[in-house]
């Protein structure tokens, strides 16, 4: 009985012990985890749109809890997270930046992508944990960025198949919910 | 006695480091080392992470010795370890964000490190607080500068550029060193059009795949096998001069006596 307690009486010490060191973590750092991400945002859209002056986001998973317009909440774009509406400073019409998100077998890639006239504009890289990262980046969303490469052969160009493939997923999901939302208004 | 002493710490900090570098001479803690180094500031933050996650965990491996019960050892040790994963992981995403997102799974995957754990079980377990502090360290040490190395001839051979202020995002924008490949992007303001020429490009991207890091990690543990051996062959060479003279002496000295005698 001695010994039994002994074990559990360590166990439970041990778990205490690393669940107050845990918690105290989290607390000492839950403020800069959200600020980074939040900052991540807005480096994004000012990176895309250099004359921002302020923005609207529409979170597609809150969509349906805080009933809001029902038409952003649509199921069948997996790959939107967030879409933000951007005032621009100067500018006569609203600039349309999307949060989107994709995984293949090999990470996960998270954009923020800006549509100009039904089309992507620029692209910007929140995370990329994928294993061709470099190449993706550099053989792909740089040079779409630069308008250097031609549109439909990624795929066959940037020497990251799967990951060019999730990009343009997460594009094609963006531009698709922009002409059916966004387009009508921006003409 | 304090010489001894001092000679034991001074091994439990040193061994680490070269003679018993965990990477290439235990060959341990290989999916880190092929996945994270890519690019020399993941390899070196993974490293950093690495040594406190050992160093934490060896010290209170140590301090607890005593108190855990046999049987409970490993699951005592895990829960040790993960909680300083966990400690490790949420430092990372709210103070180096950039690092966070590159090590990915592979800074979860710290809970299961063989290095960690195998330090824990052999040395921290029987050991006392400072020789498993210092064991910590120089295991720490030892690792980092291998997966280092391995990034810098992965980022360098494969991206042809080195670039420093990337992940450790701390004084404004990045330098890249365009080390094997040069290439600048211009703006045309008359047609407002990029132009990119490439001045130069000697990168092979295959270092930057998963086979590259197979084909780097194994030269260099060639290299340090070639080291060890010849280190090895040099002291056996040493050791056999040394008997062959104790010998040629000894039969010196009994000739000696030989002819004392007649």
């Amino acid at each position: 009985m001695n010994k039994y307690f002994k074990v559990s009486l360590t166990l439970a010490t041990i778990a205490s012990g690393a669940a107050l060191l845990i918690g105290l973590m989290n607390l000492a750092t839950v403020g800069a985890i959200k600020t980074n991400k939040e900052n991540k945002i807005k480096s994004g859209i000012s990176k895309l749109y250099p004359n921002v002056k302020d923005y609207v986001a529409h979170d597609f998973h809150t969509f349906d809890e805080e009933g809001y317009d029902a038409n952003y909440s649509l199921p069948e774009y997996p790959h939107l997270k967030t879409a933000y509406v951007v005032n621009i400073e100067g500018g006569t019409s609203p600039g349309y930046v999307y949060s989107t998100t994709g995984k293949n077998a090999y990470g996960q890639v998270d954009l923020l992508l800006s549509i100009k006239e039904g089309k992507i504009e620029k692209m910007f890289v929140v995370t990329n944990t994928e294993s061709y990262g470099p190449t993706l980046e550099e053989n792909y969303i740089d040079l779409y960025n630069y308008g250097l490469l031609e549109h439909g052969l990624e795929d066959v160009q940037c020497g990251a198949t799967y990951g060019a493939k999730t990009v343009k997923e997460q594009c094609d999901d963006a531009l698709a919910h922009w002409n059916a939302n966004f387009g009508k208004e921006a003409e | 006695m304090d010489n001894i002493k001092r000679g034991q710490h001074k091994a439990s900090f040193l061994n680490g480091i070269l003679k018993e570098n965990p990477l290439l001479i235990q060959v341990l803690g290989l999916c880190p080392a092929l996945a994270v180094t890519k690019s020399l500031e993941t390899a070196f933050g993974m490293g950093l992470l690495f040594t406190f996650v050992l160093v934490s965990s060896n010290v209170i491996v140590s301090l607890l010795r005593k108190l855990i019960p046999e049987e409970i050892r490993t699951p005592c040790y895990i829960v040790v370890i993960a909680t300083f994963v966990t400690i490790v992981k949420m430092f990372a995403e709210a103070f180096l964000p950039e690092l966070y997102s590159s090590l990915g799974v592979f800074l979860s995957l710290l809970v299961v490190n063989c290095i960690v754990l195998g330090r824990a079980e052999a040395f921290a377990g029987q050991n006392g607080v400072f020789d498993s502090f210092l064991d910590g360290v120089g295991n720490g040490i030892g690792y980092t500068w291998a997966i280092s190395l391995m990034g810098i001839i992965r980022e360098v051979f494969g991206l042809g550029t080195l670039t420093i202020g990337k992940v450790f995002n701390f004084f404004g924008e990045p330098i890249k060193l365009p080390i094997l490949k040069f290439v600048e992007v211009t703006f045309d303001a008359a047609t407002e059009t990029y132009e990119r020429t490439v001045h130069y490009d000697f990168s092979i991207s295959i270092f930057q795949n998963p086979a590259g890091a197979f084909i780097v990690l194994g030269l260099m543990l060639a290299i340090m096998a070639a080291i060890t051996n010849h280190k090895k062959a040099v002291e056996k060479a040493k050791e056999k001069e040394a008997k062959l003279a104790a010998a040629a002496a000894k039969a010196a000295e009994q000739a000696k006596l030989a002819g004392g005698a007649n």
